[in-house]
């Protein structure tokens, strides 16, 4: 199957890699706003599993989502390792956006348990996600990256985000799925 | 001008032709750059029915007349007329001033003299045009003051400075928008300079003086390049997004300052030292500065309401005046846009409900005419607004009734509300008292929006309101919405914010006291305050940690306060309030009043209703600002529960105990005096014997349209009758629970303060909570509670 376009340009800027429970994941290099090591954790109570807390970024309040956790794979330690992949925010993307794949409307940083490499996918190297992934990480996946040594799933973060509090946007799914079967 | 000059005797007609006509024109203007077909011919007619009703201008100046359709091309001032182009004139005429020409006196015209005749033009009057005609200096301005008067203010002749006649707009607006026009708008531009040979060309433009127009683009342009002292040249429009952001950097700054600060506080270097202090102050000022930025005086909201007063008063058929002060007050430019639409549904309210007809007023003996009153002032770093109306005021009685029959609020709560309860009533959803829906108010949707708005806004609302005095509504607002006072707290090692808006007050329970005033009701601790319960809501529960039995023994790392027996420490208790409800949230620690910076949270925290915000310590951690209104809908439940419960323990808990309580005192025999607390009451009323009804051996009187059975002390307690001679009679109305009933008495005392040590052993009976000497007199107190239910008994 061909991958949408707007993916595959987007994938092709580079894609961060990082590791969550021991596997291999990545998001898109374009919708990355900086990587860093504030884990100086504000915990909220009461607040979703996933929401690990609060971080001040330079006097920007960060909310910062456990990646491991959100897709169901347990939550992250946080080590000397751990780092936090900052989003860009949609209003800095200034309309580049590739339909379906957003950044956050809001700071949000994701805790990844360690980075690895940027890689600079060839566009042979990018598919779409295989239709038998397990469904909590699947559903959030834009495409996937061969590299020799393994296989790295691209994450779509606007999912990773809209579905914190309430499921994924159905409207918004079925239309991602539209697109990506007719390749616009 | 002929209606200043008493030509045309004024009439409200001409206001109300001339602001339709104007906001035809502000539509226009902001249809611009597109062209807009848009029928203005009802206000030219409107407009030249009025001004040509009256008799023929015997003014010098023919181009006024309201009929003539040609400009001007008059002899009288056609050089000075020149300069004030159709735009110039236009936008004069729209602020209601006068245009003149000066002819400034030869000693004036240059040099030093010259400047200071400018200068002190600048303070009175807009300099539209400068320039040199003949011999002379001509400076054409534009004033709302009299020409006599400017002429005195600038130390010339009368006679120099001449008023200029502006073409009328209704004549001008039915000439055809001709084709040259657009084109003869700039050519009269560069024509300025040579005023008397450009003459022909710049008339022109009056003649295209039409609002529908493609000219008026390029003619706006113009006015502006005109305009040399208009004020607005030295103020630069900065989108407001940009401005938040210098303010959250501003508050990095303040933050690294303080690094710095405290990094370099060992520093014995006097040349650092002083440029720290340097960087400390101009910080501090950087910030203050950028924060007044935000700022706008409400004035901004507060000017539009005279038209809506206007044009409302007219529409009702009412006559009222709005008078405005404090317009200069300053608040958050956030705060003021938010503002508008609940003063405006206030205003309309007071209007519309309060303010009463002219002929209802002179029948009450008001003026006819009645009177709004805007107002808004500081105090306690708060602004408060007020808006206070001389109208028919609220009835608490019809607010309970309105309010019951409209599903608001049942009987019994009806009963148990106090007057000033009943009056915030119209801020209840569904409620409306008007007698009929009008396309003003009356839909029962609104005031509760405007409560819900200032509650968002961090205001509080308040109405005070005599019966046929009138009604004051108040809103305390703070400053800025971005920075609140707020009390800093600690539970389970995290620091809370909790805003100071919503803290009554700070109460320390010692070890030691904690059995004796904190206790367990259904395993919902209680606090009993002033011989009030407050239900206690303990912080680490409402964050969902885990904790130890309750009441909350807190071990208190920087508070070495000796601990009893069991090993437990003081109680802190932040006494929270939400509407008219308190709490008590128990926290571990009580650490700072602090000024901060609110942010929003992530919409991956909706679902988190306990917190409004986050913000950043001093220190560059976050802490989450606690929701009072969140925690106590998050408490809902349990607050419930205690309520039943808690008073099931009064009882037991109030013998022996020394109280300070707030009692009426009233008599039925001369020697024998009861008490009952004033809080447990809901009315007292004055009746005559005529209104007793006897229904079987059930005494009752009519109260709010039902019958109120009546309890005689004598017939349930071991008293003595009530003397029959009197022809009057108090009812008291306690809040109980169930059925309301009325305590007959025979006179009332006082009302009194007392402290008294509650004798408990003599309470025989279930109604009688104990005896006590108040004011040296032995007195009953009874619980309204177990009277009258029929089923009380006497205690073994």
């Amino acid at each position: 199957m061909s991958l949408d376009t707007g993916v595959t340009r987007l994938a092709q800027e580079g894609l961060v890699t990082f590791m969550i429970a021991e596997r291999p994941f990545a998001i898109p290099i374009g919708l990355v706003r900086e990587i860093n090591r504030h884990l100086d954790l504000t915990k909220v109570h009461k607040a979703p599993r996933c929401v690990r807390g609060l971080v001040n970024l330079r006097g920007q309040i960060v909310t910062v989502v456990d990646l491991s956790e959100r897709i169901g794979l347990g939550m992250s330690d946080v080590n000397e390792e751990s780092r936090l992949v900052v989003l860009k925010e949609n209003a800095d993307l200034k309309g580049e956006q590739v339909p379906g794949v957003a950044a956050a409307d809001d700071p949000v940083g994701f805790l990844v348990d360690s980075i690895s490499d940027v890689l600079s996918p060839d566009r042979e190297d990018l598919e779409s996600p295989p239709p038998n992934l397990d469904q909590s990480e699947g559903r959030h996946l834009i495409a996937v990256c061969k590299t020799e040594a393994m296989t790295v799933g691209v994450l779509n973060p606007a999912s990773l985000i809209k579905s914190v509090t309430g499921g994924v946007d159905a409207p918004e799914a079925i239309s991602n799925s539209i697109e990506s079967t007719v390749g616009i | 001008m002929r209606v200043r000059d008493g030509e045309i005797e004024f009439r409200p007609e001409m206001t109300d032709a001339l602001l339709s006509s104007l906001d035809t024109l502000g539509q226009l203007l902001e249809a611009l750059p597109e062209v807009t077909e848009t029928d203005i011919s009802h206000h030219i007619q409107e407009l030249t029915e009025l001004t040509t009703a009256a008799p023929p201008a015997v003014s010098d100046a023919p181009g006024e007349d309201g009929a003539a359709v040609a400009p001007v091309e008059d002899d009288a001032a056609p050089s000075a007329e020149l300069e004030f182009r159709a735009p110039v004139l236009d936008h004069a005429r729209r602020h209601g001033r006068n245009v003149f020409r000066i002819d400034v006196p030869a000693d004036k015209a240059q040099g030093e003299a010259g400047e200071a005749l400018v200068a002190s033009l600048g303070g009175i009057a807009d300099i539209h045009f400068d320039g040199v005609e003949g011999d002379t200096r001509v400076i054409g301005v534009s004033s709302p003051l009299d020409a006599g008067i400017l002429a005195a203010e600038l130390g010339v002749p009368a006679d120099h400075v001449k008023p200029v006649d502006l073409p009328d707009r209704s004549g001008n607006a039915t000439a055809d928008a001709t084709p040259e026009a657009p084109a003869a708008a700039p050519e009269a531009k560069d024509a300025a300079p040579e005023a008397r040979d450009a003459a022909p060309e710049a008339n022109a433009a009056p003649g295209g003086d039409s609002p529908g127009g493609a000219e008026a683009k390029p003619a706006a342009k113009e006015s502006t390049t005109v305009r040399r002292s208009d004020p607005a040249a030295e103020t630069v429009r900065v989108p407001v997004h940009l401005l938040d952001r210098l303010m959250d950097q501003a508050g990095e700054l303040v933050l690294s300052r303080n690094q710095l600060l405290r990094a370099f506080s060992q520093t014995t270097d006097s040349g650092v030292k002083s440029i720290l202090q340097d960087l400390d102050l101009i910080t501090s000022e950087i910030q203050g500065d950028i924060m007044n930025t935000r700022m706008q005086p409400v004035g901004v909201v507060f000017t539009k309401f005279n038209r809506i007063v206007r044009d409302l008063s007219r529409s009702l058929d009412k006559e009222v005046r709005l008078d405005i002060e404090g317009s200069d007050v300053e608040l958050d430019k956030s705060i003021i846009e938010l503002l508008s639409d609940p003063l405006t549904h206030l205003i309309r309210n007071s209007l519309d409900h309060g303010i009463e007809g002219p002929s209802d007023r002179l029948a009450a003996d008001k003026d006819r005419k009645g009177t709004v009153n805007l107002r808004a002032f500081h105090e306690g770093g708060q602004v408060h607004i007020e808006i206070e109306d001389d109208g028919a005021g609220i009835d608490p009685a019809r607010m309970r009734e309105v309010a019951i029959s409209k599903g608001v609020i049942t009987r019994e709560e009806a009963f148990a509300m106090p007057d000033a309860d009943a009056r915030m009533l119209i801020f209840a959803p569904g409620f409306s008292t008007a007698g009929s829906v009008s396309n003003v108010s009356g839909r029962g949707v609104g005031m509760d929006v405007v409560k819900t708005n200032i509650g968002k806004l961090g205001g509080k609302i308040d109405v005070e309101s005599q019966i046929g005095a009138g009604t004051k509504i108040t809103i305390a607002l703070p400053l800025t919405l971005a920075i609140i006072p707020s009390l800093i707290v600690e539970a389970a090692n995290e620091r809370l914010a909790i805003p100071q808006v919503n803290l009554v007050e700070l109460v320390r329970v010692k070890a030691a006291d904690l059995d004796r005033i904190v206790s367990k009701v259904n395993g919902a601790p209680v606090l009993r305050l002033r011989g009030n319960l407050l239900p206690l809501v303990p912080l680490r529960e409402v964050l969902g940690v885990q904790d130890d039995e309750l009441p909350d023994c807190v071990t208190d790392a920087d508070d070495h306060e000796p601990s009893d027996a069991s090993g437990r420490v003081a109680m802190n208790v932040v006494v929270l309030q939400v509407g008219g409800t308190h709490f008590g949230l128990t926290v571990d620690s009580i650490l700072d009043s602090e000024e901060i910076v609110v942010k929003p949270l992530s919409h991956l925290l909706d679902g988190s209703e306990i917190y409004s915000g986050a913000t950043i310590m001093g220190d560059g951690q976050v802490a989450m600002i606690l929701d009072a209104a969140g925690i106590a809908n998050h408490a809902t439940l349990r607050l419930e529960e205690k309520k039943v419960a808690s008073r099931a323990d009064d009882e037991d808990a109030t013998a022996g105990r020394i109280a300070r309580r707030r009692l009426v005192l009233f008599t039925n025999a001369s020697d024998e005096q009861f008490g009952i607390d004033l809080e447990r009451l809901v009315r007292l009323e004055r009746i005559s014997v005529s209104e007793i009804e006897e229904v079987g051996d059930q005494l009752c009187i009519q109260y709010l349209g039902q019958g109120l059975p009546l309890v005689r002390l004598h017939e349930e307690l071991p008293v003595r009758p009530i003397v029959d001679d009197s022809e009057e009679y108090f009812v008291l109305i306690p809040k109980v629970e169930g059925r309301p009933r009325g305590i007959l008495a025979g006179g009332i005392v006082d009302a009194v303060e007392a402290e008294f040590e509650l004798d408990d052993d003599s309470a025989q009976h279930s109604a009688i909570e104990g005896r006590a000497a108040i004011n040296g007199q032995l007195t009953l107190l009874i619980d309204p509670e177990h009277l009258g239910t029929g089923n009380s008994e006497v205690a073994a």
